[in-house]
């Protein structure tokens, strides 16, 4: 990549898109897309993902609601995204007790046979199990893994980590620092919720629920001292790296990442197409040495993904996620969620898939309200319900 | 261990001497004193700076005289804009503390060479989701750990056998979250008035339940309660009660059926 530059004049081959030439000749920005299903694996390969990633189905891991790929599922997603070039990435990223730990370093073992371009892990011992066993496997280190700083991340390269998911909270000045500093791949999460709390390190859905998360993060509460004012939200709002792409391809970073395998097709495919516009975009302005603008339609459709939630800057530039709050207009809103369903309904080719689809990311909305603990009960032994 | 969410001096030594006066007491009280925060840099530096090195100092030797230990506790995950000063922040105070918890690898790595290198004996935690053997070997290999703390996910994980001295949160306020961002001051330092500097109780109405709102954590006001679960939790060397608003009779009360055990 030239950070901050521009191809040098007549470098580019006769017939090739420049956006896409850029992106697999010149190490620019990839673009990695969530898929919970194979109907999302598909929607997103059409929508123009460099990656995708997923989980494999009966195994332990943060996303267990999505449908998740078996070992038919995942071959045939491999085989149409090795036709287009794009790379498969398989998602381990929980801590695994000794009861799983075997199990999913077998079938880790069995993914080395297959065509995926690498796997994303969290837990630490399994990393450096891996990368005894598969030294030349592509290891990234999920975001629920923790590396916030340069130091954690040197410490993950000596392991056998050769790309880190950033957390959702570090700026794009921090990104760089950390890549610079160990020589890492660095990923970024540019679209999703603004989750209230460090992964990996929130125990309210399953101190609430039984479940990893049930967004309880999202609910209304009331302040004792404040006693007049009216119950409002802990913290509930979406955040959009779309305007710092630029930004992000001068510090270097090497993907971004969008959120979403417990979401629907529709949303992957929305939010992938828009980046993959925007991605596109950066790459022809790059080229005439225009600056980089976002496009209205861009944002509206990310607006429309984010379900309602407030659209705000995250913590990209100086870490003030409340610089910019976009609302959602309803109208817009009720327009796509129309076009989507429709959509859907034609690809999902059964009743029952489709159910699952436009349930996809609603569930842990819907449920929370039934899962209330016993008011009564004065202290916890800590199992958390449904635990054992 | 006794884990105190903030920095009260006066109260660690209340709590000393009332363990002190227990019939269980014909041992050390207590191993260890934790103060500090394990979410927000911020909060950290201002309880320090509260109090001042003084009082600290004269913390510490309470303890010492009694056989115990201060530690400091660190935020569990660092940010890269606030790696330096924390580790400014360590350098400053570290000949207040016996030693440090964190959850931070990073930071976990640069107290574990610092300390390494022929400076003060330092005792240092780790806490993270520590759930297997193979995850405490490598920890085992890489640094001098004095103890690791399991994260609360999950009750069957603070049970795993990982092969090294645990130590574990068995009774108090439980953290419920912790995050590297302030819901209060949008993240940037020079807007922080901690004004969650001492807890901010709420409600969440969803959920019926009253918490706190430290630092950059949410805390429970309901106590965590894992003593009927003490004889399943492997590798368990010590113990540790979580303080935010517990009574002194309730800690004293507590203590008295952990004391008891062999």
């Amino acid at each position: 990549m030239v950070p901050g530059g521009a191809f040098p004049a007549g470098c580019l081959p006769s017939g090739v898109p420049a956006a896409r030439w850029r992106v697999k000749n010149m190490g620019a920005m990839e673009l990695m897309s969530p898929a919970g299903s194979p109907l999302c694996g598909r929607a997103v390969l059409q929508a123009g993902a460099d990656a995708v990633y997923l989980g494999l189905r009966d195994l332990s891991h943060q996303r267990d609601q999505c449908r998740n790929f078996d070992a038919g599922e995942l071959d045939a997603l491999c085989t149409q995204a090795g036709a287009r070039g794009v790379g498969v990435y398989v998602t381990f990223n929980s801590s695994y007790n000794r009861s799983d730990y075997a199990e999913i370093l077998r079938r880790i073992d069995e993914l080395a046979e297959r065509e995926v371009a690498g796997v994303i892990l969290a837990d630490i011992g399994l990393i450096r199990d891996v990368h005894r066993r598969h030294p030349t496997m592509e290891i990234e280190l999920s975001v629920q893994g923790q590396c916030a700083n340069r130091r954690s991340a040197a410490l993950l390269a000596e392991l056998g980590v050769s790309r880190v998911v950033l957390d959702r909270n570090i700026s794009i000045a921090e990104a760089r620092a950390i890549k610079e500093a160990s020589g890492l791949a660095v990923d970024l999460f540019a679209f999703g919720f603004q989750c209230y709390s460090q992964d990996s390190i929130c125990y309210m859905g399953d101190y609430w629920s039984g479940m990893p998360c049930k967004v309880h993060c999202t609910g209304r509460v009331r302040f004792d001292d404040a006693p007049g004012a009216s119950a409002r939200h802990l913290f509930m709002k979406y955040y959009s790296g779309l305007r710092y792409l630029d930004r992000m391809a001068d510090a270097g970073v090497d993907r971004i990442k969008l959120e979403g395998r417990h979401r629907s097709s529709a949303y992957a495919r929305r939010v992938t197409a828009v980046f993959r516009a925007a991605l596109d975009h950066l790459a022809r302005c790059r080229v005439e040495g225009r600056d980089y603008r976002v496009a209205p339609a861009w944002e509206a459709a990310l607006r429309t993904a984010a379900m309602g939630f407030e659209v705000t800057d995250g913590f990209f530039v100086d870490g003030d996620y409340r610089r910019r709050v976009d609302t959602h207009p309803p109208l817009e809103s009720a327009a796509h969620f129309v076009f989507d369903t429709v959509r859907v309904l034609v690809e999902s080719g059964n009743l029952e898939t489709f159910r699952t689809e436009m349930r996809a990311g609603w569930d842990r909305f819907w449920s929370r309200s039934d899962d209330r603990p016993d008011p009564d009960r004065g202290s916890s032994d800590g199992s958390f319900g449904g635990l054992e | 261990m006794y884990q105190q969410l903030g920095l009260d001096p006066d109260r660690v030594v209340a709590v000393v001497e009332r363990l002190e006066g227990t019939a269980a007491a014909d041992r050390p009280a207590l191993t260890a004193v934790v103060v500090g925060d394990f979410s927000c840099a911020q909060r950290v530096r201002w309880l320090l700076e509260q109090r001042g090195r003084r009082e600290v100092r004269g913390l510490r030797l309470f303890l010492v005289e009694r056989g115990g230990l201060l530690l400091l506790q660190l935020p569990l995950v660092i940010k890269q804009s606030e790696l330096a000063d924390i580790e400014k922040l360590v350098s400053y105070w570290e000949d207040c503390f016996d030693g440090f918890v964190t959850g931070d690898l990073g930071l976990l790595a640069w107290l574990n060479d610092r300390y390494d290198s022929g400076g003060a004996p330092m005792r240092l935690i780790y806490t993270s989701n520590v759930v297997n053997p193979e995850v405490s070997a490598w920890l085992h290999e890489r640094f001098d750990l004095w103890r690791i703390r399991p994260l609360m996910h999950k009750r069957t994980f603070i049970e795993e056998p990982v092969g090294h001295a645990k130590d574990v949160v068995v009774y108090g306020n439980m953290m419920l979250n912790c995050s590297t961002f302030c819901v209060q001051s949008g993240d940037l330092p020079t807007r922080c008035r901690l004004s969650c500097g001492e807890p901010r109780a709420l409600t969440m109405e969803g959920e019926g339940e009253r918490v706190y709102l430290l630092g950059r954590s949410l805390i429970t006001d309901r106590r965590l309660d894992l003593r009927p679960r003490l004889d399943h939790i492997a590798d368990l060397r010590s113990v540790t009660l979580q303080d935010l608003n517990l009574g002194l009779d309730e800690i004293a009360r507590v203590y008295q059926t952990l004391a008891a055990r062999p």
